[in-house]
């Protein structure tokens, strides 16, 4: 039975590699969260989303000079909008949280803030190395 | 002095408009300065890559726009004037005396603005093709302009009634334009249009595509984009119009967020704020990065959020520049700064062109016992009472209602009997503890005639009528005389009005 369903879930999980993506974002800010130490949370949280970042920066990077002075400026936005608003929105996650006691609304809000922000920018960081331009470009 | 006090005690007349104009600036910023550059760009984009999604869906939200603007945004915009003109005629009569011209211009501007968007939304199934397309877009582009324009110029009268700057030592049209709060404002409101409009269209492409059809993705990718590049302009206009707000206002903005009794809510607003700011980025986010994950539920959050964030940005505005109606030259009493000297010699009532009668159910309340002449007398000195409640307090309090003095005064006083000695006492230095509260204008007199109708009103809670409901007497010289010095007039007949307008009753 439990065999079963985890045959089901891997099955689920493997379908969409983001799957796994937001699970991996979901566990770490989980296994944070349980330890309960805030500076902890700040200081491995920033360095995810800093190693992260740089990834989907360099690989963002790197796909637009490939296509160079092709690029419309709004096809570069689309590329670089969804990483660069996670960095900014995970950062602003962890200020929240190392603002406000644990428990509180803020601190809360800020916890769910990151999980989505982390798993925003593992996913634009996957992508970036992958995707194609979107169509119309240049 | 010289109008009839248009009141309302339930809603306050700071609430009128409040409604009327928070309405009016989000359609107007929305759905007009913001929108049509967007639909101009969204048939020029379509007409470009030969796509006609984007066209009809620019036609669809323009007709949205064209519905909206030319109903609830014209007649807010007329109403605006309409009710600040009732509620404050001493600020739009300075107003208009400093920005004739530029109001003229701006009547013509929204004219051609009107005929524009009649001529845009009517003509864009005709010009569909060719040069007639083009022609079209031009059309657009001219209309998000002149759009534009009315706001640059409504925006100068704005930033004035905050800082007129070198107009208070200039007194030209162009010193008053050009006053300090004015690019700052424009350079806020400008972005804060297109970031809006980018919100409320995406908000309607949900309406406009089906769910199936991959270009409402695009569509929503597009406009989210569109969003997020005005967003860092809205930051950096903000920052600029907060630098050269002056100090003394942001000292209000406290109180500006809430009301007196809920000032400390000024942190719980930052945070929402906050919040706000976070739940539009969000869906924009996800609107680039994954359009079709995004529900049409999720859409009404950036909307419902700038709707928000733009009331209580407007009511800011509208608050912080208290005590005054137009900076250091008229306090929000409707009294100019420099007339203060005399009026506090002379009292106000010296120059009150017209009474507010008591209506019967204002009567009521009075100690038992008094005789006829005792009685006479007191209602005598309420009367008198309210006439300086109704000019020199009513424009912003009201008796009973939203902002009611009663309720300041039950919250500092209580229960205890409310003597015309203490609440004299304390409106006579109010100015001194409470920053944007204007110093009183009348004599000490008046002062204490004040008192006795708060005394009064503490017994007696009939809604304090308007000259609307109630009419207003006109004061004869005698009796206007006899009010300023407090000795009883030579005769009988000039004791009595010469004349009343009343309104229906």
């Amino acid at each position: 039975m439990l065999a079963e369903t985890l045959s089901t879930a891997g099955a689920w999980l493997a379908r969409k590699p983001s799957r796994l993506t937001v699970l991996n974002a979901l566990l770490l800010a989980g296994v944070l969260a349980m330890i309960g130490s805030t500076e902890l949370f700040r200081f491995v949280g920033g360095v995810a989303v800093v190693l992260c970042g740089l990834a989907f920066a360099g690989r963002t990077a790197r796909r637009s000079m490939r296509v160079g002075a092709r690029a419309h400026p709004y096809d570069l936005v689309v590329l670089w909008a969804p990483g660069a608003i996670a960095i900014a929105l995970a950062a602003a996650a962890l200020m929240l949280m190392a603002a406000y006691p644990a428990g509180s609304f803020p601190h809360l809000v800020g916890l769910g803030l990151f999980v989505i922000e982390f798993a925003m920018l593992a996913l634009a960081t996957g992508e970036s190395g992958a995707r194609d331009l979107p169509a119309g470009a240049a | 002095m010289d109008f009839p006090v248009f009141h309302l005690d339930i809603l306050g007349n700071r609430g009128l408009i409040a409604v009327i104009a928070t309405l009016h600036v989000l359609v107007n910023h929305g759905l007009a300065v913001g929108m049509m550059p967007l639909v101009a760009a969204m048939e020029w984009y379509g007409h470009r890559r030969g796509d006609a999604r984007w066209d009809r869906l620019a036609y669809r939200i323009l007709f949205v726009c064209f519905l909206i603007t030319t109903t609830v945004g014209a007649l807010t915009g007329v109403g605006i004037w309409l009710s600040v003109s009732l509620v404050n005629p001493y600020s739009i009569g300075s107003l208009i005396r400093v920005f004739f011209w530029a109001w003229f211009v701006e009547w013509l501007v929204f004219i051609t603005e009107v005929l524009l968007i009649l001529a845009y939304t009517l003509t864009w199934k005709r010009w569909s093709t060719g040069a007639a397309k083009v022609r079209h877009i031009r059309l657009g582009f001219a209309l998000a302009f002149f759009s534009w324009v009315t706001m640059a110029i409504i925006v100068s009268i704005l930033g004035f009634m905050m800082d007129p700057g070198n107009w208070l030592s200039q007194q030209t049209l162009w010193s008053g334009f050009a006053n300090p709060i004015y690019l700052p404002q424009l350079a806020f409101r400008t972005p804060l249009a297109a970031a809006m409009a980018g919100v409320i269209a995406m908000f309607l492409v949900p309406f406009f595509v089906k769910r199936e059809d991959p270009f409402r993705a695009t569509a929503l990718r597009a406009i989210a984009v569109w969003t997020l590049v005005a967003a860092p302009l809205v930051l950096a206009g903000g920052l600029w119009y907060f630098s050269v707000v002056p100090e003394a206002m942001r000292e209000n903005f406290g109180v500006a967020l809430a009301s007196l009794a809920f000032a400390e809510w000024q942190q719980r607003f930052l945070e929402i704020a906050a919040l706000t700011v976070i739940a539009i980025l969000v869906v924009v986010q996800v609107a680039i990065a994954r359009p079709n994950l995004l529900p049409r539920v999720a859409l009404l959050v950036p909307f419902v959020a700038i709707l928000w964030m733009t009331g209580h940005f407007e009511r800011v505005r509208e608050f912080v520049r208290k005590p005054y109606v137009i900076g250091s030259y008229m306090y929000a009493n409707g009294f100019r700064v420099e007339d203060y000297p005399l009026l506090q010699r002379d009292g106000v009532l010296a120059y009150a062109t017209y009474s507010n009668p008591l209506t019967p159910a204002e009567q009521a309340g009075l100690p038992q016992g008094l005789s006829e002449a005792e009685r006479t007398a007191r209602l005598a000195e309420i009367q008198l009472g309210k006439d300086v409640f109704m000019t020199t307090c009513s424009r912003c309090h009201t008796g009973h209602g939203v902002n009611a003095v009663t309720a300041h005064l039950k919250r500092m006083f209580g229960d205890r009997p409310w003597e015309p000695e203490l609440t004299a006492g304390y409106i006579e230095s109010m100015h001194d503890a409470q920053p944007y509260m204007p110093p009183f204008p009348g004599n000490r007199r008046e002062l204490k005639l004040l008192g006795a109708y708060l005394h009064h009103l503490q017994t007696n809670d009939a809604p304090v009528p308007g000259a609307q409901q109630a009419g207003v007497v006109v004061v004869t010289p005698e009796a206007r005389a006899a009010a300023a010095t407090g000795r009883p007039p030579a005769t009988r007949a000039a004791a009595m009005p010469r004349t009343s307008e009343t309104a229906a009753r």
